[in-house]
């Protein structure tokens, strides 16, 4: 009798997770297809609930700033969209595409770490800490993804590298190693280096945080640059409140693993609704 | 050759031949002594030709192994305070002394010290000479983990002694030392397997320990197999849950001193 | 090749001559009443040990390095299997006597049909013993490497493989050099047993001479000292020689 019953559990919690997945399209498809969604996403680490059923569209060359306190799950969501993480429910969609998922007979199952790597190809990320490889010079540190992962030719490679690098205003430091730049150096080449593999949406994890003040405003000026010369999508998750007021086109503001408030900033941060917004951007402020 | 993988490996069984009357009547005797066949294992235990056999050679093995360690941990930490001195000369030469017995093998340091008693007039039994040598080389690895542990102490420590106007021998046994110990109990186990694993060197002169037997059985019935492999698993089923107890024992003194990371 | 051969022959003939030439023709009758004769008697043989242990060391590097970073890489692995068996490898070789294994691998092994020579056995042992704990220091270096590089490289779209290869290794080597310099060492004193299968390397040779010479201060005292600076002048100098070539471009001059 119990070997029967646990038998009906199993198929029964199976038939329910198809049951939850088939809420899930396979695909999005349409006019407004955003570049990102995360459809009830949920992060758990144990049982302390990170993420609570997120649900957040990024739109096409849309430039969107995560702020909040630490511990509200901002640095988590980037981490969940370059699967670095794994998620705990829900399903994330790049471009239409399913990235945490993939199609099986009609309904979406978790994706094998095949899958994940093509469609992960579309989004390219920077770090708080640069993590560029030290040994290799600053141009090899560009190539070196072009060449071995997307099969370029090194030559190609290296035409594309010196045009980020100078982008970034760093051409003449190219055969330079990482030891030898400062920190503001260190991450305009990690930006120039995530923008060689030509992402679809760039991910920015505090990339101004780790830097002396004096630096700051390097690394600001070319995210300033590839806001408005490219139309990259950009999710930043960021401290610098002034920054992220001049250039993005929308705030998300995390509180306990929920998105207590958005909106376009000067909206946000002139007219916060909600009183925990209030009580950050004014503790935010006396800090300055 | 082997005609198929199956005859390879139907050749090699018949060569095992573990089930043979070789284990059974020749083999096992001599692990253990014929008064074990006889008379059981007690017996064999007061037989006065066991230290012939290969479980009398596991006992001379472990009283190497005790005895030698023993001299090593107590000339180790003389090695290493002597590299502390305030002599800057003495502190040299001691340095140098202990990077010359750990740079060389420790086959030749024992033929060394066994052979050259004789020619100053004193012979040596093989025992005193291969405990020496022995404690010697690893005296001097242990003086390298004592380095690294007393260094490893933080150097405010010491400075707080000095402060608190605590006597040098006070400061150095009751402050630095307990707080050096769990930096060093990693490196002394693994010394302590070291040494359990060197012994067999002490056959080339002649210390019945366990290779020595193996090999003198070995060529007298010119089947090493059963033999070494038996030496070899009693080397593993020593040596193994040493390891993990050495683990253990970390771990405890870690907790003890209240330094839990 | 044979050119090769005979040019280190030739090297070697041209040391022991050398040698000879530097003792300015010393007599040696009978008894042997100093040192410059000692050497004069058993120099070649010293030099033809000599020889003979940095040959056996030299072997025994390639196969311990070539072990160390298969089963070193494998025990970070993700399949399970390799970690399995590299983690056995890694146990059995820490866990057995060198001595054991070389006596194994000579005296055992032809019952399994597998005989080899004492010149291969030796080193092969050697090589496999000193593969383990390499397989450990290569590990440590692995796992030393910062968890950001592993990320960036995954941002990068690499696959494990590529990552191992061009991003975390690299950066690995650097890290494994010091413990590698002890290894070294270790090893050479491991060449040292391999006499015990009757190779003609320097330990060998040292009981041969005081065998004939009884001169125990002087054979077994001369043979320590040439372990000694090999050891001291070869391998530690060679040691620091690579590792500043290596981290030429990772520290600040």
């Amino acid at each position: 009798m119990n070997l029967i019953s646990k038998q009906a559990q199993l198929i029964n919690s199976k038939v329910h997770e198809m049951d939850e997945m088939s809420q899930y399209p396979v695909e999005l498809t349409g006019n407004d297809v955003p570049m990102v969604r995360f459809m009830n996403v949920t992060k758990k680490y144990g049982d302390l609930t990170v993420l609570d059923s997120l649900n957040l569209d990024i739109q096409k060359g849309e430039m969107v700033s995560v702020i909040g306190p630490s511990g509200s799950g901002k640095t988590t969501v980037l981490r969940m969209l370059m699967t670095l993480e794994q998620i705990n429910g829900g399903v994330i969609y790049v471009d239409g595409k399913p990235l945490t998922h993939m199609e099986k007979n009609g309904v979406l199952v978790p994706a094998s770490p095949g899958y994940v790597r093509t469609v992960k190809g579309e989004i390219g990320m920077c770090f708080q800490h640069f993590n560029l490889f030290p040994h290799m010079t600053a141009l090899q540190n560009c190539i070196e993804a072009p060449v071995h992962v997307l099969k370029m030719s090194k030559k190609d490679a290296i035409e594309r590298a010196e045009e980020m690098l100078e982008m970034v205003g760093l051409a003449e430091k190219m055969d330079q190693h990482p030891i030898r730049l400062s920190g503001g150096q260190q991450q305009r080449v990690a930006i120039a280096r995530a923008l060689c593999m030509r992402p679809k949406v760039m991910l920015l994890d505090e990339v101004t945080s780790a830097l002396d003040p004096e630096v700051i405003g390097e690394v600001t000026n070319v995210i300033k640059k590839l806001v408005s010369e490219h139309d990259l999508t950009m999710l930043m998750v960021t401290h610098q409140m002034g920054f992220a007021r001049d250039i993005s086109d929308r705030i998300c503001f995390f509180y306990d693993g929920k998105i207590e408030e958005q909106g376009v900033p000067k909206a946000l941060f002139d007219n916060p609704q909600r009183e925990r917004t209030q009580q950050f951007l004014s503790a935010v402020k006396s800090a300055d | 050759m082997f005609n198929s993988i199956s005859d390879y490996f139907s050749q090699v069984g018949e060569r095992l031949d573990w089930n043979g009357e070789l284990v059974q009547c020749v083999v096992f005797p001599k692990l253990f002594g014929t008064a074990y066949t006889d008379l059981g294992f007690a017996a064999a235990c007061k037989d006065p030709a066991l230290s012939n056999t290969l479980f009398g050679a596991l006992g001379n093995t472990l009283i190497a192994v005790f005895l030698g360690y023993g001299i090593a941990m107590i000339v180790g930490l003389m090695f290493a305070v002597g590299q502390r001195t305030k002599s800057k000369i003495f502190n040299r030469i001691v340095r140098e002394f202990v990077e010359f017995i750990r740079s060389t093998p420790l086959v030749v340091q024992i033929f060394f010290v066994f052979f050259v008693g004789p020619q100053f007039g004193i012979t040596l039994s093989p025992w005193v000479a291969g405990m020496t040598a022995i404690g010697l080389h690893y005296a001097a690895y242990l003086s390298e983990v004592y380095r690294g542990a007393l260094n490893a102490v933080p150097a405010g420590q010491a400075e707080a002694c000095i402060a608190l106007n605590l006597s040098a021998r006070r400061s150095f046994f009751g402050i630095i030392l307990p707080q050096a110990l769990p930096f060093a109990l990693p490196g002394m186990g693994n010394y302590l397997i070291g040494i359990f694993k060197d012994t067999p060197m002490l056959m080339v002169i002649g210390v019945a320990e366990m290779m020595h037997v193996a090999t003198a059985i070995g060529s007298e019935y010119w089947r090493y197999t059963e033999v070494m492999t038996i030496v070899g698993l009693i080397f593993l089923a020593l040596s193994l849950p040493t390891a993990a107890l050495l683990r253990l024992l970390e771990s405890f003194v870690r907790w003890k001193l209240g330094m839990t990371r | 090749m044979g050119a090769i051969v005979s040019l280190y022959e030739s090297v070697q003939s041209a040391i022991k001559v050398l040698l000879a030439g530097m003792l300015g023709g010393v007599e040696v009758a009978g008894r042997i009443d100093s040192y410059p004769e000692f050497l004069a008697k058993f120099g070649d043989r010293l030099v033809d040990g000599t020889f003979m242990t940095l040959e056996q060391s030299l072997l025994a590097i390639l196969v311990a390095v070539v072990m160390a970073t298969a089963f070193g890489i494998g025990r970070v692995s993700n399949s399970m299997l390799i970690r399995a068996i590299s983690t056995t490898y890694i146990e059995f070789f820490r866990g057995t006597s060198l001595i054991v294994q070389l006596f194994w691998i000579f005296y055992v092994l032809p019952f399994f049909g597998l005989v080899l020579e004492p010149y291969p056995a030796g080193f092969v042992a050697v090589g496999l013993n000193l593969g383990a704990y390499g397989a450990e220091v290569v590990r440590g270096a692995i796992q030393a490497v910062p968890r950001g590089q592993y990320e960036a490289a995954y941002a990068l779209n690499m696959s494990p493989r590529l990552r191992m290869r061009r991003i975390i290794f690299p950066q690995a080597i650097v890290i494994m050099l010091p413990a590698w310099g002890n290894l070294l060492i270790e090893l050479l004193k491991g060449t040292a047993l391999v006499g015990l299968i009757s190779v003609t390397d320097l330990m060998f040779q040292s009981r041969q001479i005081y065998s004939l010479s009884y001169a125990a201060i002087e054979t077994f005292g001369t043979v320590l000292i040439i372990y000694y600076l090999i050891a001291r002048l070869v391998i530690t100098p060679s040691m620091r020689l690579l590792e500043s070539r290596l981290s030429k471009n990772l520290k600040r001059s």
